[in-house]
């Protein structure tokens, strides 16, 4: 089993501009890191290697969230989930995750896994921690079910998937959303 | 296989940018010839080079990753680009740009000869590989030739390019410095 850090509560500030990077085998095991992804953990790079992610695994994170994730990628479809990661330090740092799925070209079955993360803005955050809390306090009293339960009548409420939910969330707003469309239409 | 290599200095040299500096090999690596600066820079007497091992030349930097790749490329015939850190008769060493051609005979169509052609690389360029087959090395050394691989082919993944763009890429690098590619990053 992993033996993971205990953690502090502090949180690390992420640079909103760059992505922590990851390849995985189907198992989750770690085949690459890029390099902020090892200044941010602080892990380097052959402790990480053929070390299964959930290495990084915040005990504040709900099952049901990486039940979400692994279902949605094993059946080929991209997901942006919100997730709380464990440094080494026993520090912790919010992302959004976005991944590449890689198959084989002559069976066409998945080979790989690669995962680009980036900070999660503070305001998704906001919405997103408590909403965390009340699936892990589900999951310890009664079992994952529960909180899949609770996760999906908390969606459907709002309507939309959970990928939905999270890019509505982190969508930009007000004059930054105007910025960026006027910057995208530059290139 | 037993090559006695001498100890590496740490002092680079530069690799001539107007002369030809090739050399040619047969099937299996063994050097057929070489042009007069290949010998030259080698610090090697033409004759003690010819019918050598290319990897006489071979600087224990290099991680295995990439001659790995090389051979399985070349013995099935086809050209390869790869970045060298080569060493030289008296320890020095010298970075080239290479670009490997496949001669087939006319009639049987069998390999031939391997001719491979150097050129000078950018110094950020050399700088940004260093760093690369450092890591590389350090994963080869601490977990296996295997590991190694998939790290480059992570590496790879994450800029989302095959070995030969993310090669093409490399010989064109001087001119990603300008101003539109850092806005580019920003996006």
């Amino acid at each position: 089993m992993t033996q993971r850090p205990t953690p502090t509560g502090k949180e690390i500030r992420l640079d909103s501009k760059k992505h922590i990077v990851s390849k995985t085998d189907t198992k989750g095991n770690i085949l690459y890191a890029n390099d902020y992804f090892t200044e941010v953990s602080g892990y380097n790079k052959s402790e990480l290697i053929g070390t299964p992610h959930n290495i990084l695994r915040h005990p504040d994170m709900p099952k049901a969230i990486f039940k979400l994730m692994w279902d949605s990628i094993k059946s080929n479809q991209n997901i942006t989930a919100v997730v709380k990661n464990l440094a080494k330090s026993g520090d912790h740092y919010w992302i959004v995750t976005d991944f590449d799925i890689q198959k084989d070209p002559n069976t066409g079955a998945i080979k790989n896994y690669i995962a680009y993360r980036q900070a999660a803005p503070k305001k998704v955050v906001a919405v997103i921690e408590p909403l965390y809390k009340t699936l892990k306090e589900i999951e310890d009293k009664h079992d994952i079910e529960a909180s899949f339960e609770y996760l999906t009548g908390y969606l459907q409420e709002k309507n939309m998937g959970y990928h939905q939910f999270i890019e509505e969330l982190a969508k930009p707003t007000g004059m930054a959303a105007m910025f960026f469309e006027a910057m995208k239409k530059l290139f | 296989m037993n090559i006695l290599r001498p100890v590496p200095t740490g002092v680079e040299i530069k690799l001539p940018s107007e002369r030809l500096v090739m050399s040619k090999t047969d099937a299996t690596g063994g050097i057929v010839s070489a042009s007069q600066s290949f010998v030259e820079l080698s610090g090697y007497k033409e004759g003690e080079l010819i019918t050598s091992s290319h990897s006489l030349l071979k600087h224990p930097d290099m991680p295995k990753t990439i001659f790995k790749i090389l051979w399985d490329r070349l013995n099935r015939g086809l050209p390869i680009k790869l970045i060298v850190k080569n060493l030289t008769k008296c320890g020095n060493h010298y970075w080239a740009f290479t670009s490997i051609e496949v001669k087939r005979d006319r009639d049987t169509k069998e390999i031939r000869n391997f001719i491979a052609y150097r050129t000078p690389i950018a110094n950020h360029v050399k700088e940004s590989i260093a760093t690369l087959y450092r890591q590389i090395k350090e994963v080869e050394e601490k977990h296996s030739l295997e590991a190694g691989i998939n790290f480059l082919h992570g590496y790879l993944d994450e800029k989302r390019l095959g070995y030969d763009d993310f090669m093409e890429k490399m010989e064109n690098g001087a001119n990603e410095k300008g101003f539109l590619s850092k806005l580019k990053n920003i996006f």
